[in-house]
């Protein structure tokens, strides 16, 4: 294949993050075998021996004169998309669109998008973003720096990646953000780059760690943050040694800080060669952070904060530390203890290692035609459901959105909902759904007013479950909606809505998510002499789900049960959490959480615990803070007790746990509170059915309450020990990544896509 | 999982012993707190030296109360309900088959085409030969079946395939995918009606529970005998056994 590719950034010399990002691009294409013409618009200055390097490296390098000076200012507060693409530049675009047709137009950064514009139909056009510029300006304010580079809005960005078929992202979340925005297929192609690993060191040597960063001040804040809480001992004692490099090295040079300041570092590798830790502890921000890849790259063990780690998808504590000071708390541990030096290593390699493969992966997409257009043709699938899953405000919800959001990267999502919507709810639902998909509500079809009878209920194809389930209104609506949409597959949330399967105009993938396996739910619920809310016998509920091709399993008991009935139907496919920081509250009085709907299992389970639990701690100096809507079932005189009732800011109230519980001894599924309790990092003590399909983790993750006395002990434990809060934090952190990170959903999620794709394809609509 | 801090420092699993007391405790000091609060206004209206000598009186007597309520709570457990006994601890009722399991990864599956497990689209019914079992695709252009990703990594891939109707493989394209990616396959004897097609892929790391779609895509055969009862189906390339192992995660 042929590539032009557009940049105003050079692909050499290497010696920032977006041109390496270019040049390993770049190298790869040629490594396909591809025609690459690099055409640099010259807004970066380069010496004319990184032009002469340039033209070794690719088949082909045109230069375009370009003057900064006459780049618009930002309007009204924001850059218009085509700000900085100048009038000389279309002429020079329209002769080279005159004189070749490539198969392929690369253009690097969304404002000089217009470039686009030059080629035909039949040439396919990709935007390599390397950031989101929608609010990059408030972002930047927000953390203390003035706005600089490019900065618009999202009507303007949007102008700017539609032009193109392919948008490549940096990373997943900000490939979440522009899918938002555009109707181009947004596609994740990270980077590495493309270095030798140095050999590790042996481990026992004295620590040698080490930072190299520009001038930035957020470079210089957060390292002079992360200084500040080394162990000033250690340093002097000469157990460490700390080295700063670069530009920071150079913004420091004045003042007095422990460290030995490098500059200037003319190559990263022998730099990178003296240390036995890297650390960035980057504080705010978005996108991915070429300094820890750089580092991983190198092969060097890496501690840093969350935002350092940001789209690489870690687990350890130590790789999502909270602010530049706790990477300074973690590198004195570092410092002190051998096998804490040694788990770091191993999490780095393991984390270097598997991005790398993760990288490499996405750039196959690049090796042909073929395979790059398949991303144009994604399967559309349907979501059946009537759940409001953008308030995300109950499990449910969360589990819904979240699997949406991820779904969207290999799938287009339509929701076909049996709610009436206000103009917010649809603008939120639409977000998640994101500008390929559409969110469509019964009450737009005339069916959803329909007094008379559906064909359906005079089939003998409806079980009696089903036969009870049935409102006439959604199954015609639905039908109307399948009578104008074509849909890949679909997939029903919940089975409540399963006579929903039987409507005309389906497509044969046929998918149902069931949340929970109602059957054994009600069995679960009489073994404590209780009856659930929703009867079905086994016999009925496992007939219906084996008339789907697939059922999506949130957890891992269910998969089990259900692919020992239904081999090759079942998908796992757990609830799974974006990337959150770990908590790290410290309430002068300690704050036990915990959250819950008002259902009959939150209530009991609730009771039960401030009967025969809580009295034990009302003179612990402790308080229990109960969210959610199981506060209103509550007594509110419980002693030491705190009721929130529903909040809107569920993750602001478990930043602020101390720890967690969850005393529900009977239900169903998975309990998502527990999921995210675990994802947080919050210590917590949960009971058998709290845990129900979560694989592995009993008393390393979370601790496990078999009786009351078990949970009165560990609860204790947890109050009066800060050193068990703080292992168990980072214990269950790293657990809850590793179990319930997005990335657990994608191969779920990747093998539905697969069984979509066979399906015929469909246009996305307009 | 590996930890700097071990967690086992800190946990007493051995039943509840600390609970107990606090138990214990907590009912003593709650029958104590309901003495004082009805002996108040007495204690209220004595010097201070005798009201710290009735403090220590109501305390012990307090103790004394708890001892005899957990007496009384012993032999009423003897009697007591299932659901009273559900009310005061619910916990050691939950059916043991909630409790978590640990994950274990296979290294390896094997799947034959006769094998009840063998389930997925577009396939015809298994049919043998009284040796060997097989299923033909080719009930619509792709056959699909899920397979358990064993974890993830680096996984190899053998497909022990035939042809329909004794053509053979040489010349024939037969597309596989895992997911949407194209599988490299490589004949190990392309000159024959069966014969084995290996691959190594990669997939995600997973912890072990999750499944990817395999497609066969190919030529659809119509019988060329010109006997009296053609086999009246399109078929696909068959599919004898599918086996897979992970060279690495």
């Amino acid at each position: 294949m042929n590539f032009l590719v557009i940049s105003p950034t050079p692909s050499h010399p290497q010696n920032a993050g977006n041109r390496q990002r270019i040049y390993t691009l770049l190298r790869y294409l040629k490594a396909c075998g591809h025609q690459v013409h690099f055409c640099f618009i010259r807004r970066e200055w380069v010496t004319d021996e990184d032009i002469r390097a340039m033209e070794a490296a690719w088949d082909k390098v045109t230069l375009l004169a370009h003057d900064r000076k006459k780049e618009k200012k930002p309007s009204g507060g924001i850059h218009a998309i085509d700000d900085w693409f100048l009038p000389s530049l279309e002429s020079e675009m329209k002769r080279i669109a005159e004189e070749e047709t490539p198969d392929v137009v690369m253009v690097e950064y969304v404002f000089f998008s217009k470039a686009l514009q030059f080629f035909g139909e039949n040439v396919l056009k990709i935007i390599d973003s390397h950031d989101v510029f929608t609010d990059r300006h408030i972002h930047l304010q927000k953390i203390g720096l003035e706005p600089s580079f490019f900065y618009t809005n999202a009507a303007q960005e949007k102008i700017g990646l539609n032009r193109a078929d392919i948008v490549l992202a940096i990373q997943d979340e900000e490939r979440a953000k522009l899918q938002e925005i555009t109707e181009a297929a947004v596609v994740t192609v990270g980077f590495m780059p493309d270095v030798q690993s140095l050999p590790a060191d042996k481990g026992n040597e004295g620590a040698t760690i080490g930072y190299i960063g520009s001038s930035n001040p957020l470079n210089v804040r957060a390292v002079k943050r992360f200084l500040e809480a080394v162990d000033p001992t250690a340093v002097a004692d000469g157990k460490a040694r700390i080295r700063i490099g670069g530009g920071t090295a150079t913004a420091l040079k004045d003042e007095e800080v422990k460290a030995e300041l490098v500059t200037p570092v003319d190559a990263l590798a022998p730099f990178y060669a003296t240390l036995n830790l890297a650390v960035n502890p980057h504080e705010g921000g978005t996108g991915l952070k070429i300094k820890t890849v750089e580092a991983l790259a190198h092969g060097r063990p890496v501690i840093g904060t969350w935002e350092a780690f940001l789209g690489l998808a870690p687990e350890a504590a130590f790789h999502s530390a909270n602010s530049a000071a706790e990477v300074g708390t973690f590198v004195n541990r570092f410092i002190e203890n051998v096998s804490f030096r040694e788990e770091v290593r191993q999490a780095s390699l393991r984390l270097a290692e598997r991005y790398a493969r993760t990288v490499e992966s996405q750039l196959r997409m690049f090796r042909s035609m073929d395979e790059l257009r398949s991303h144009l043709t994604r399967p559309r699938i349907l979501y059946i459901t009537d759940i409001p899953f953008w308030q995300e405000s109950l499990g449910n919800h969360a589990r819904m959105a979240e699997q949406i959001r991820a779904a969207r990267g290999c799938m287009d999502i339509d929701v076909f909902i049996f709610r009436t919507l206000s103009k917010n709810d649809l603008a939120a639902a639409q977000a998640i759904v994101g500008a390929r998909g559409k969110v469509f509500s019964f009450k737009s079809y005339p069916g959803c007013e329909s007094r008379q009878p559906a064909w359906i209920e005079a089939s003998a194809a409806l079980s009696g479950f089903e036969k009870k389930s049935l409102s006439r209104q959604y199954f015609r609506a639905l039908e109307e909606h399948l009578q104008v949409h074509q849909y890949a597959g679909y997939i029903i949330q919940y089975i409540r809505l399963s006579y929903l399967r039987h409507a005309q105009g389906l497509p044969k993938l046929s998918i149902i998510d069931i949340h929970d396996i109602m059957s054994i739910r009600s069995k679960n619920f009489s073994h404590f002499g209780l009856e659930h809310f929703l009867q079905i016998s086994e016999k009925e509920e496992l007939e219906i789900l084996s008339n789907f091709r697939a059922i999506l399993a949130i957890q891992t008991a269910e998969h089990r049960y259900l692919e020992s009935l239904f081999p090759g139907k079942s998908i796992y496919l757990p609830h799974a959490l974006s990337e959150v920081r770990r908590t790290r509250s410290e309430n002068p009085v300690l704050r036990i959480v915990f959250v819950g709907g008002d259902s009959p299992m939150n209530r009991d389970g609730l009771n039960w615990f401030l009967s025969q639990v809580w009295p034990c701690f009302y003179h612990a100096g402790v308080e229990l803070h109960v969210a959610g809507e199981v506060c209103k079932s509550l007594a509110v005189d419980h002693p030491q007790v705190v009721l929130h009732g529903r909040i809107d800011d569920l993750r602001g109230f478990l930043e602020q746990a101390d720890i967690a519980i969850n005393p529900v001894y009977y239900g169903g599924g998975l309990k998502i509170k527990t999921v995210e309790y675990l994802c947080y990092g919050i210590p917590s003590v949960l009971t058998v059915e709290a845990t129900f399909g979560i694989p592995g983790g009993e008393n390393e993750a979370y601790l496990l309450a078999t009786s009351r006395a078990e949970f009165i002990e560990h609860l204790s434990l947890l109050i009066r020990s800060p050193e068990a809060r703080g292992a168990l934090s980072e214990a269950a952190f790293a657990f809850g990544r590793r179990m319930f990170g997005v990335r657990s959903m994608t191969p779920g999620l990747d093998a539905v896509a697969a069984l979509a794709s066979r399906q015929p394809r469909l246009p996305v609509e307009a | 999982m590996s930890r700097s801090t071990s967690l086992s420092s800190f946990i007493n699993l051995k039943g509840g012993m600390a609970a107990d007391e606090q138990i214990d405790l907590t009912l003593a000091a709650a029958h104590t707190e309901k003495l004082e609060l009805e002996l108040k206004p007495l204690l209220a209206a004595v010097d201070p030296a005798t009201a710290a000598l009735a403090q220590g009186v109501l305390t012990a007597l307090g103790r004394v109360l708890a001892d005899v309520a957990v007496l009384r709570q012993s032999i009423e457990q003897t009697y007591r309900s299932r659901a009273d006994r559900i009310r005061i601890d619910p916990l050691p009722f939950i059916p043991q088959d909630r409790r978590s399991v640990a994950p274990v990864q296979e290294a390896q599956f094997e799947l034959y085409a006769g094998d009840a497990e063998f389930s997925g689209t577009g396939w015809h019914a298994p049919e043998t030969d009284g040796v060997s079992s097989w299923r033909w695709s080719g009930v619509e252009p792709a056959s699909t079946i899920l397979l358990p990703t064993l974890g993830g990594g680096r996984l190899h891939l053998i497909l022990d395939m035939q042809m329909p109707f004794g053509l053979k493989f040489t010349d024939v394209a037969v597309t596989a995918l895992i997911n949407q990616t194209r599988l490299d396959l490589k004949a190990q004897n392309p000159n024959s009606s069966r014969c084995n097609f290996e691959a190594d892929f990669e997939l995600p790391d997973d912890e072990g529970f999750s499944s990817f779609a395999l497609i066969l895509q190919g030529e659809r055969y119509r019988d060329p005998r010109e006997a009296a009862n053609p086999d009246p189906r399109e078929l696909g390339v068959g599919v004898h056994k599918i086996s897979m192992s992970r060279r690495e995660k």
